[in-house]
């Protein structure tokens, strides 16, 4: 018999049986002034130049209309003990389209499978300078090109493409998957954290990290709002 | 009077309360001294017993862990296979196929007989009938008889075949129940792998004897006759757990050994420990084998860093050690701090003086600045690498006097006014980017020295070089570094006269806000001026500068050569209060080089601000100067290779390419101003194995002027200066690459390599599929001022001339390999190729037709002399 399937399915019925599980919710607020956007000039390559209408802006602070900022990724810091999470069998998608990465910021588990796919007619190529797993650099010359990549030690790191040096991404690593990153809304969910006290931390690639304390009772969730400013 | 001694006869008296009594006495004796040789004064055996239990617990751990990830429901369909395929062997198909089997081949046997019986009949038969032939009358009997054995042994033969085959298709039938069992066996044995060799290590460790554990090396040590002397080491009957994994994290003296892969080179099961650990090897007591707690002990055990001294033992002529960093670091800081300027080290004598000629300092600078510098450097420039040798105003004031006499008697003439016009933003810009920074801190700019983690600079700080120097002087320096001082280290960056002018312009607004006071200097007096000389001499000043006069000065202070070995009863401690040891004596000396001095005894050696890192650094280099050396087979050979190895590093040491480079896996301390490692400057360990010998050669002697169509890197902004090396110097340089990539000199003709006239196309179509040119620059070179195209990547056209035909190949397998963060991909992760069409989709052979499209690029003239 295996004797850590057995710890694991004791350790469920424990999670289910004593404390009950709430989500951490909350939103990211925006104050003061944000950089002008700055536009991204694709001309050196005119296959990239092609698939946009409308002119191109960087991804690097986007204040949503609803004064929110996007693309700041919230997750567990401190709180999960020696809890060990098996990775989802899902994998996630990251696609170079139209020259950009999207998504722009990308949460994965340890273990989990990455899809990296080359949505476009011309050559990218992934290079990651990750510093606790292995970086790695791969061209995908040819569109519809994919290369699927697994993480094994949990940090955030940079994307950036060579060719196209506009090109960059982000992707926080995690070894639990009580991650999410701001969408259009500034808004976030971590679901179902199992009652406990947790350290909840804010990434942004500008305006870098925050922590806030939150108690998840054993009924219900837990509120954790997060606020930048600009200078 | 005697008192009256007992009636009773000596015959009748009894003694055996006496004997009893003292017969127990010897037997508890001899008990004690049984108990005290087996047990109090064997207390390895108690630790042996620990680690036992220790280790048992640890293996068994892991034997668990193994068991709780083994595939539980594989073992059991496995185990339920074999058990089926064992069963199925005592089935009756079975059964019946193996008596099949062994009568056949008893009647096989039968029938073989039969037909030697035959055989031999019809031999018989055959000799007679030839024999009548012979004798003119044929024996038609004998014919007849022939005949019939010949037909009897074709029956027989027949006989055999269909036995035969029929042998072979039962052996079949058993074969495969045979190999089922046999399959079975070997993938449970592969399952069960981690288990069984965890369950047969706890076996082991459970059973392991209690016994001395000894290495003995016969040949290792010499005794005063220069006999081999036995040398034993018996460590590791404490030290039991050295080699193995799970006693990474327990308590000494079980842990493992925190650097297997040296001990993979240097195997303790045959070098034992103390070759490099030093300490009493026969011990087996932890205070005496370590030689703790007596100063007397000849072999103390070597203690943190200090055991990196024990490498000189058989590597003494290398500089750098890749499995050493510590033992490279402390010899690098003893060259960069010029040591052997005053003291003989071995290895170290031939290199040139650290510090900068003085033959024109007059011309540099003002005798105030000398005369200050002179009393006390750091006053002046903290990190400076010129120790304080503490000089009175009137020493220093002698001193300056003699170096402003014979400096100011030099021809050197400077333009006067050249310098004018220059913008001090744009020179800020320029000393910021194009590397100045690398080697010189200014003001708050300090990244790079505290990367480098060196208590001292490798060129002088310019924080207050406005006020040490003319302008005049700046902008000649920075033109020509040369031609002030043609034997400094200091490159020229090739600004052009504009850039130089701004530079000047920027450096000459950096003062020194201090404002120090004048002092009245009596620097024309004979008598001082001599005075001043002997000083100089006295204080051995020539071993780091060129002073006019003084070429040929000897070294001042003693030969290092056995300082390893030096007593502490030779040792004067003066004063101070500290411990007799080598160690706290040595470590004092190099903090203040004047600590032992007294009211009699005067102390010269300057002193050093040395960090208490490198104090200790310095500390394990003078702890490994010995002269105790193994027999000439534990030594590294330093055979010719190494030679031009050792001799290149110590050019590449002199002109510091370390500093940006990244060179036998030390420096590239530059990376602390640049950000993204693609704008940094290349790692060069592997240079001799990539580019060609006429093309470095070229390089070195004139590196590529930026944005001219000969830059290589056009992306980046920092600048490889001209060195002004000398051809002995590239020579020198070039075998060292070599070296380092177990390459000779040979002289190869590189214009003879021909692509391959079937992979060229090929070639040519995957670089288009590839999309290269995107990045790769790959026409003719753009003429001066024309816009690129990109950046990004080196122009192609000069791949034929400068890169070695094998090297393109194992880059484009794997660039991050030998550039690690390099901004090129691998278009063949894992070795694969994405295009399984071309070439079959051999990644290997695609990269090749890749190279040899490569090298056809930008040769024109070329291909059309070898087609015609
Ligand atoms: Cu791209």
């Amino acid at each position: 018999m295996n004797c850590r399937s057995v710890a694991v399915a004791a350790l469920l019925i424990a999670c289910a049986g004593v404390a009950t599980a709430g989500d951490v919710t909350g939103k990211v607020s925006f104050s003061g002034n944000a950089p002008k956007p700055a536009r991204i000039m694709m001309n050196a390559d005119p296959v990239c130049v092609k698939q946009h209408k409308t002119p191109v802006v960087g991804e690097e602070v986007v204040v949503n209309p609803n004064g929110t900022l996007k693309n700041v990724l919230i997750y567990v810091k401190e709180g999960l003990g020696s809890r060990k999470f098996d990775p989802p069998a899902a994998k996630l998608e990251f696609e170079q389209k139209g020259c950009q990465y999207t998504p722009h910021v990308l949460g994965i588990q340890v273990g989990q499978e990455l899809e990296i796919v080359n949505g476009d007619p011309t050559l990218h190529n992934v290079h990651s300078l990750s510093k606790e797993n292995a970086q790695f650099n791969v061209a995908q010359p040819k569109q519809g090109m994919k290369l699927t990549k697994k993480f094994d030690k949990p940090e955030v790191f940079k994307v950036k493409c060579e060719v196209h040096t506009w090109m960059s991404a982000y992707i926080g690593v995690f070894s639990h998957p009580y991650f999410a990153v701001t969408a259009d809304d500034g808004s976030f969910r971590l679901k179902n954290l199992p009652a406990g006290d947790y350290t909840i931390e804010a990434w942004h690639e500008k305006y870098g990290t925050q922590t806030m304390k939150v108690k998840v009772a054993a009924s219900g969730g837990a509120t954790a709002d997060f606020k930048y400013e600009g200078k | 009077m005697f008192t009256k001694r007992s009636p009773r006869p000596i015959e009748e008296r009894n003694y055996s309360v006496y004997y009893i009594v003292f017969a127990g006495f010897l037997f508890l004796g001899t008990m004690w001294a049984v108990v005290d040789e087996v047990v109090t004064r064997r207390p390895w055996k108690d630790v042996q017993k620990d680690y036992q239990v220790l280790a048992t617990r640890k293996m068994s751990e892991q034997y668990d862990q193994a068991v709780a990830e083994l595939d539980s429901s594989a073992l059991v369909e496995l185990s339920a296979r074999l058990a089926a395929s064992q069963d199925s062997m005592s089935s009756p198909v079975y059964a019946a196929a193996l008596a099949g089997y062994d009568g056949v081949r008893e009647s096989l046997a039968k029938e073989n007989r039969r037909y030697q019986f035959a055989k031999s009949r019809g031999d018989e038969a055959y000799y007679f009938y030839k024999k009548s032939l012979h004798e003119g009358e044929e024996n038609p009997k004998e014919k007849e008889r022939l005949a019939g054995d010949e037909s009897e042994m074709a029956s027989h033969q027949a006989a055999i075949s269909t036995l035969e085959k029929e042998r072979d298709s039962l052996l079949a039938v058993l074969n495969r129940y045979r190999a089922e069992v046999r399959k079975n066996q070997s993938a449970l044995t592969d399952l069960r792998k981690k288990t069984d060799k965890w369950d047969a290590k706890v076996k082991k460790a459970e059973g392991a004897p209690i016994e001395i554990k000894q290495v003995m090396l016969v040949d290792y040590d010499k005794n005063p006759f220069n006999d081999a002397k036995a040398r034993i080491d018996r460590c590791q009957t404490c030290h039991q757990g050295w080699n193995e994994d799970v006693m990474e994290d327990v308590p000494q003296p079980y842990r493992r050994h925190p650097l297997p892969a040296l001990l993979a080179l240097h195997k303790p099961e045959i070098m034992g420990c103390t070759t490099c650990h030093r300490g009493q090897g026969t011990a087996l007591t932890a205070a005496t084998a370590h030689g703790e707690g007596d100063p007397f002990w000849e072999n103390p055990l070597l203690k943190g860093i200090d055991v990196w001294a024990s490498c000189t033992t058989c590597h003494e002529n290398q500089s750098h050690l890749d499995g050493a960093p510590v033992y490279s670091s402390a010899r690098r800081t003893i060259i960069e701090s010029g040591c052997f300027g005053c003291h003989e080290i071995k290895g170290y004598t031939d290199l040139q003086r650290i510090g900068p000629e003085l033959g024109k300092i007059a011309h540099k600078t003002d005798p105030q600045w000398i005369f200050r510098w002179v009393r006390n450097p750091k006053e002046y420039n903290p990190h400076t690498r010129m120790p304080n040798f503490r000089f009175s105003d009137d020493q220093a004031e002698a001193i300056t006097a003699y170096l402003v006499d014979v400096s100011s008697r030099a021809p050197f003439t400077i333009a006067h006014g050249a310098y004018a016009g220059g913008n001090a933003a744009k020179g800020k810009e320029l000393v910021e980017s194009v590397g100045c920074l690398a080697c010189h801190s200014i003001g708050e700019q300090t990244k790079v020295r505290e990367l480098r983690g060196s208590s001292y600079d490798m060129a002088p700080e310019l924080t207050r070089v406005g006020s040490k120097v003319t302008p005049d002087w700046i902008y000649d320096w920075v033109r020509n570094p040369r031609h002030y001082n043609p034997t400094t280290k200091m490159p020229n960056l090739r600004l052009t006269d504009g850039e130089a002018r701004d530079v000047t312009s920027y450096l000459s607004t950096l003062k020194d806000g201090r404002a120090p006071g004048e002092k009245i200097l009596d620097l024309g007096t004979a008598a001082t001026i001599k005075r001043g000389e002997g000083l100089i001499r006295e204080y051995g000043c020539s071993g780091c500068h060129l002073i006019p006069g003084m070429e040929k000065e000897s070294r001042v202070s003693v030969s290092l050569s056995n300082f390893g070995r030096k007593r502490v009863e030779e040792m004067d401690f003066g004063d101070t209060k500290i411990p007799h040891t080598w160690q706290e004596w040595v470590s004092a000396k190099l903090k203040n080089s004047r600590a032992f001095q007294t009211d009699r005894i005067v102390q010269k050696m300057p002193v050093f601000s040395f960090s208490d890192d490198e104090i200790a650094r310095v500390r394990l280099f003078l702890l490994s100067q010995t002269k105790d050396q193994p027999d000439a087979r534990y030594i590294q050979a330093f055979d010719a290779k190494q030679q031009q190895i050792e001799t290149g590093r110590k050019i590449a040491y002199q002109y510091n390419c370390q500093q940006c480079h990244q060179l036998e896996n030390e420096g590239r301390f530059i990376s602390a101003i640049i950000d993204d490692p693609a704008f940094l400057p290349p790692i060069i360990t592997g240079e001799g194995k990539k580019v060609q010998e006429p093309w470095l050669h070229d390089f070195l002697k004139n590196p590529s002027v930026a944005g001219s169509p000969n830059t290589i890197r056009p992306w980046l902004k920092t600048r490889m200066p001209t060195f002004s090396l000398t051809d002995a110097e590239i020579s020198a340089l070039t075998k060292y690459f070599l070296g380092l990539s177990n390459q000779e000199l040979e002289l190869r003709d590189y214009r003879a390599f021909q692509p391959d006239p079937v992979l060229l196309p090929v070639g040519k179509s995957i670089f288009t599929d590839f999309q290269c040119i995107k990045c790769h620059p790959s026409g003719p070179p753009p003429r001066p001022g024309e816009a690129t195209t990109s950046d990004l990547a080196p122009n192609l056209t000069k791949a034929r001339d400068r890169l070695k035909p094998e090297w393109i190949v194992e880059w484009l397998a794997d660039p991050n390999k030998l550039q690690e963060g390099t901004r090129m991909p691998t278009f063949f992760p894992d070795g694969q190729s994405p295009l399984p069409d071309v070439l079959g989709g051999d990644a290997r052979r695609q990269i090749t037709a890749i190279r040899d499209y490569v090298v056809s690029i930008g040769q024109p003239a070329r291909s059309q002399v070898s087609t015609r």
